[in-house]
């Protein structure tokens, strides 16, 4: 986590510069920037629903890591994750009733793991039988699957009586509850809390955590061990996937009440930035979803006061990804090589 | 006839792209960043061609602008993974979220509009950078073939391909290969993303759609290798004709947008399938 440190800093003072060259207004717009996510009540509960449907994808991010692979469909996981359970209700219709809320919910929860789970277990299968790497198969399969599901929303599942491109409002008994006066803290964010929460368990504390820890530090090892490592890769890439479907039904019973275009807003992408600013780890993620989803905010609040419009979260998102893994030990490599060359023998010697 | 031009006009970017991928492949650090780079190079393309009256120069420059673009972006990746020892899938992630997210900045600041950049050409224009396409595909394929078979620092870079620690054991600057090829995946790139912003005469937002991941798939299919890669790049190209002429059968031709990556994944695991059974036949 520390080692996140210097990078952020670098993209807040990218952003700076963004904004600072793309509005009269500087002080005004930096003031944004810096102070309204914390202090605008707006803003504030917005990053915090945002935090909590990034720790989802974060997460599922991270186990996708934790056993050496790459889960970047998390886009379409999560819009499938939100349109199925949509789709469920908009078939379910008028017979849906006030006293069915709580099956209702629990049974959307379920189809969102699923429709997106199974994405995640394709992926998984194509790693184990045929050696496709899930780094290009999840990606394809979302970016196949997105335009779809967008032409479904636009075509014929979209309600004619709205001005959106949009599905019909999911009725008002099915929307997460949330506080009065502050309707984006709802339910969802303790749900995306305890789910984490659970992975966290299941993770560090159960035996099959264990194997899916040792079959991502080393696969040749944990093969040679007698655990089954394919096996062991469709179970973290279903529950990868499973979690970015919980997000994306979270966004749509808790934020949204409709499967609107766009929905998700990204949570796959910036769940992977998440991932990469926790250090790829579990425990650090409620920090760097919140830091994450500061950031997305700030960049929202600041563009206000600027004279053009652009998608500065997605440069800030960028420079994340461009300078996390990056190795910023410059004074100890310059050291080391200067050590080598005055004492050209002292450490080789040693090896 | 009309319809085998189009097809081999549609290959050309798609075949540089992935000529580049290929190196980058070869020396063992693929780089995924393609798609933001053709994206840079078609952005640049047209801001360079904007600035000259004569077409001809235009062209010249615009092409140049991406080559320039592309290897600006590969250097940002090279120094990041192999100098500063960053992850280079992360890196490349990166490279196409920039390009995602400075160029709608870069249009408003160079063009004065974040959406589309017309070039002003007329079709014969776009023809005949479609057939400079078509001639750089083929210089650059047939240099690839030679540079690989023939010329030393080719088949050092095969080597490493085949075994990176042999090939540091034997004196073999890895890291500079690695380096050199990361600039030149995203340079060849880029300059496939100007041939397709001058093709269409304009920039388009999101002009790419898939071709930097289709060039990375092509890589594969062609087993790693410039002329099976070619066939693999016609195939993708015919793929993509279809989708375009299908939109126009279609009522929602949105669910088309999607089919290229279809066809790509569908493709891999046709060949991984293949590749297999071949496999498995050899053994018995």
């Amino acid at each position: 986590m520390r080692k996140a440190i210097l990078p952020l800093s670098l993209s807040v003072l990218l952003a700076v510069i963004l904004i600072s060259l793309g509005t009269d207004q500087v002080f005004l717009a930096l003031r944004a920037f810096f102070i309204a996510p914390l202090s605008n009540p707006f803003y504030l509960t917005s990053m915090i629903s945002l935090a909590s449907l990034l720790l989802l994808s974060g997460s599922g991010i991270s186990l996708a890591f934790s056993a050496g692979s790459f889960n970047l469909g998390g886009e379409g996981q999560s819009y499938a994750g939100g349109l199925a359970p949509a789709f469920l209700m908009l078939l379910m219709g008028s017979r849906m009733e006030a006293w069915m809320a709580p099956l209702i919910l629990l049974l959307g929860i379920l189809t969102a793991m699923l429709v997106s789970g199974v994405q995640g277990w394709a992926a998984a299968e194509l790693k184990n039988r045929l050696s496709i790497d899930p780094l290009i198969s999840t990606f394809l399969l979302s970016s196949a699957l997105l335009p779809f599901m967008d032409s479904l929303i636009i075509g014929p599942l979209r309600d004619q009586e709205s001005n959106l491109l949009s599905m019909p409002r999911i009725p008002e008994f099915l929307r997460l509850p949330a506080l009065p006066s502050l309707p984006r803290i709802h339910l969802g964010i303790l749900l995306s809390l305890a789910a984490w929460a659970a992975v966290m368990l299941w993770y560090h504390h159960s035996r099959r955590g264990f194997e899916v820890k040792m079959a991502g530090a080393n696969a040749d090892f944990a093969r040679f061990m007698g655990l089954p490592v394919g096996r062991l890769l469709s179970l973290v890439m279903i529950v990868s996937a499973a979690l970015h479907g919980l997000a994306g039904f979270i966004a749509l019973v808790g934020v949204q009440h409709a499967a609107v275009v766009g929905f998700t807003a990204g949570i796959g992408w910036n769940g992977i930035a998440v991932s990469l600013i926790g250090g790829n780890r579990l425990r650090n993620l409620p920090v760097s979803a919140l830091i994450f989803a500061y950031l997305i905010t700030a960049s929202n609040a600041a563009m206000v006061f600027t004279d053009f419009s652009f998608e500065l979260s997605t440069v800030i998102q960028a420079s994340v990804f461009l300078l996390i893994s990056v190795d910023f030990a410059w004074r100890r490599n310059g050291f080391a090589l200067l050590k080598s060359r005055l004492f050209p023998t002292s450490g080789e010697a040693l090896k | 006839m009309n319809a085998l031009v189009n097809i081999l006009l549609q290959t050309a970017p798609l075949y540089i792209a992935a000529l580049g991928g290929l190196f980058s492949e070869l020396a063992g650090r693929l780089n995924i960043g393609l798609e933001g780079a053709i994206l840079f190079g078609a952005f640049f393309a047209s801001i360079a061609f904007r600035l000259f009256a004569d077409p001809l120069m235009g062209m010249i420059a615009a092409l140049a602008a991406a080559a320039l673009a592309g290897s600006m972006a590969g250097g940002i990746t090279a120094w990041l993974s192999i100098s500063r020892r960053a992850n280079v899938f992360i890196v490349g992630l990166g490279v196409n979220l920039l390009a995602w997210g400075l160029i709608p900045l870069l249009s408003q600041a160079f063009a004065g509009s974040k959406g589309v950049i017309n070039l002003g050409v007329d079709s014969a224009f776009q023809d005949g950078a479609a057939l400079v396409g078509l001639f750089a595909a083929i210089t650059i394929g047939l240099g690839c073939i030679l540079y690989l078979s023939y010329h030393h620092s080719g088949l050092r870079l095969r080597k490493i391909h085949l075994d990176e620690y042999s090939a540091r054991i034997q004196g073999t600057d890895v890291a500079k290969y690695q380096f050199r090829s990361l600039v030149f995946s995203s340079t060849l790139s880029a300059f496939a993303g100007g041939i397709i912003a001058l093709h269409l005469g304009s920039y388009v937002p999101n002009l790419s759609a898939g071709k930097g991941w289709i060039a990375l798939v092509i890589i594969y299919l062609g087993n790693r290798r410039p002329v099976p890669m070619l066939i693999a790049s016609v195939f993708f190209a015919i793929s993509q004709l279809f989708a375009n002429e299908a939109q126009r059968f279609i009522s929602a031709p949105g669910i088309l947008i999607g089919l290229p990556y279809l066809l790509t994944l569908i493709a891999l695991i046709l060949y991984k399938l293949i590749q297999k059974s071949l496999a498995e036949r050899k053994h018995r």
